[in-house]
């Protein structure tokens, strides 16, 4: 087959070109052994010589995953990753998949609000069946990429999307609209949908009435509204109502699409979970994700008072979740007067937004990096008394 | 969301490949298609709710639980044959 080969040949420009990247942490190194390995045994096959159709489709998945796994890899080398917001991200993960093995990669995309998420090298657990079977080689850490502007690394303010983002992440790996569809659905057919869902989901009684609801674009469009809803709602545990400050701003109001429920319906839910209010349609979200991933839907930051931010001093934090708290308070300083900053530090000239810009981004930055290597250090030392005890 | 529908059509397209190597006579992936057979089963008996089965293959799971819910029922659990193999993409097909 000789596309196998022209496919083999794409992938071993991208490696000869990648293969001596270095990485600031082991799970990346160990991973990029991993392709190498995987490399190695591509490189001995006859891949031209190979007819049989279901072969052909495995090697094809085999080396479509090795160029998109070096494609993740080759954004998150020791110069390119983004570490202070991956840490963050990498702890509201660990929330949800607690002992499983994934490693955060970023890719920088050129376009401002090119935020998204890729996740066909985390969800997709059947590619590492066939690399197992064909070259018994265990990847035991998945890669989940993230994409982020370019020209908006480093900007907290907008990086909270980066929280959605991850949602995507978990309603892909759970497959969660296809379960929160299925109760709307037997609700539906056994007429207990309340008023609110057509709130929620308006296209249903406008364009899909009675059965129309089960036909294939309906069923689509539901899923895939669902899905955005619930990223809404994830990113809300950790940053409260900050994306919905950029969501509205870069999007229009009552804009409804087949990606995308209107900003207005979105921040209103949002608003109605942070407020503990129920409804049928956020309490059904709510049912249905408490059983399928036995995690509730809640609050998971921490607030702390500080003052620090406006005497221009990075906060001390004390506790991971707190970390998610940074970007709250970075947007609570952004949305109010920079009066008290001027006079803190006894300004003379009045602040103008792309120096606030800077300190904020700065300072929350700062407030990750020191936390960071805080508790680095905590575990060194600690590891360290563990040995001499022993 | 720009991915989820390309995710499921893979996952589709790489079970399909478990199944049509099934068929052949290879028996590589059996313990895998097996495994997400005997899901659509108990789902279609109702032995198993939804939040059971496995959280990995659920959209695979439903799409079949859908389409075929009373031939899933009625097969062996303990004996899939070929000839299940080969009814269960066809309903994949569908």
């Amino acid at each position: 087959m000789k596309l196998l080969e022209l496919h083999f040949s794409q992938l071993s420009k991208i490696w000869n070109r990648s293969k001596n990247n270095t990485y600031s942490d082991t799970s990346r190194k160990s991973y990029h052994n991993k392709l190498k390995k995987l490399y190695e045994q591509l490189e001995k096959e006859k891949l031209s010589l190979i007819t049989d159709k279901n072969e052909i489709k495995e090697k094809k998945a085999i080396l479509a995953f090795f160029s998109e796994s070096i494609a993740f890899l080759d954004n998150s080398t020791v110069n390119t990753l983004p570490f202070e917001l991956v840490k963050c991200l990498e702890i509201a993960l660990n929330e949800w998949l607690a002992g499983e093995d994934y490693i955060i990669v970023t890719s920088l995309a050129k376009g401002l609000n090119e935020f998204s998420f890729n996740p066909s090298l985390a969800t997709n657990y059947d590619q590492y069946e066939i690399i197992r079977s064909n070259y018994k080689i265990e990847f035991e850490k998945k890669l989940i990429q993230i994409n982020i502007p370019e020209y908006l690394v480093g900007d907290y303010l907008a990086n909270v999307i980066m929280y959605h983002e991850l949602g995507h992440f978990i309603e892909v790996k759970y497959s969660i609209p296809d379960v929160i569809l299925k109760e709307f659905l037997d609700d539906y057919s056994n007429k207990r949908i309340k008023a609110d869902f057509h709130i929620y989901f308006p296209f249903v009684r406008k364009r899909f009435s009675e059965d129309g609801i089960y036909s294939d674009e309906c069923l689509t469009l539901l899923k895939t509204h669902i899905g955005e809803y619930f990223c809404d709602l994830f990113a809300s545990q950790y940053i409260d109502d900050s994306v919905n400050h950029y969501l509205s701003y870069i999007s229009e109001e009552n804009s409804i699409t087949k990606l995308h429920p209107t900003t207005r319906n979105r921040i209103k839910l949002v608003n109605s979970f942070l407020n503990n209010q129920s409804s049928y349609t956020l309490d059904k979200i709510k049912y249905a994700i408490k059983q399928w991933t036995e995690k509730d839907l809640t609050k998971r930051y921490k607030v702390f008072n500080s003052n620090d931010f406006i005497k221009l001093l990075p906060v001390d934090i004390k506790h991971e979740k707190e970390l998610h708290y940074l970007f709250i308070y970075g947007w609570s300083i952004w949305l109010k007067s920079w009066k008290k900053i001027e006079k803190e530090n006894k300004m003379v000239h009045a602040l103008k937004a792309p120096k606030v810009y800077e300190i904020l981004n700065d300072l929350i930055e700062k407030s990750i990096g020191n936390y960071i290597v805080k508790t680095t250090w905590e575990n060194v030392s600690s590891k360290k008394a563990n040995r001499k005890k022993a | 969301m720009l991915y989820s529908h390309s995710i499921d059509d893979n996952k589709i397209s790489l079970f399909t490949l478990f199944l049509n190597k099934l068929i052949s006579g290879d028996n590589t992936y059996k313990t895998t298609v097996d495994k997400v057979l005997v899901d659509v089963h108990d789902l279609a008996k109702g032995s198993k709710n939804l939040y059971e089965v496995d959280k990995d293959k659920v959209s695979i799971i439903i799409r079949l639980n859908n389409s075929g819910k009373e031939y899933f029922a009625e097969i062996n659990p303990s004996k899939i044959t070929t000839s299940n193999y080969k009814r269960v993409l066809t309903f994949l097909q569908g």
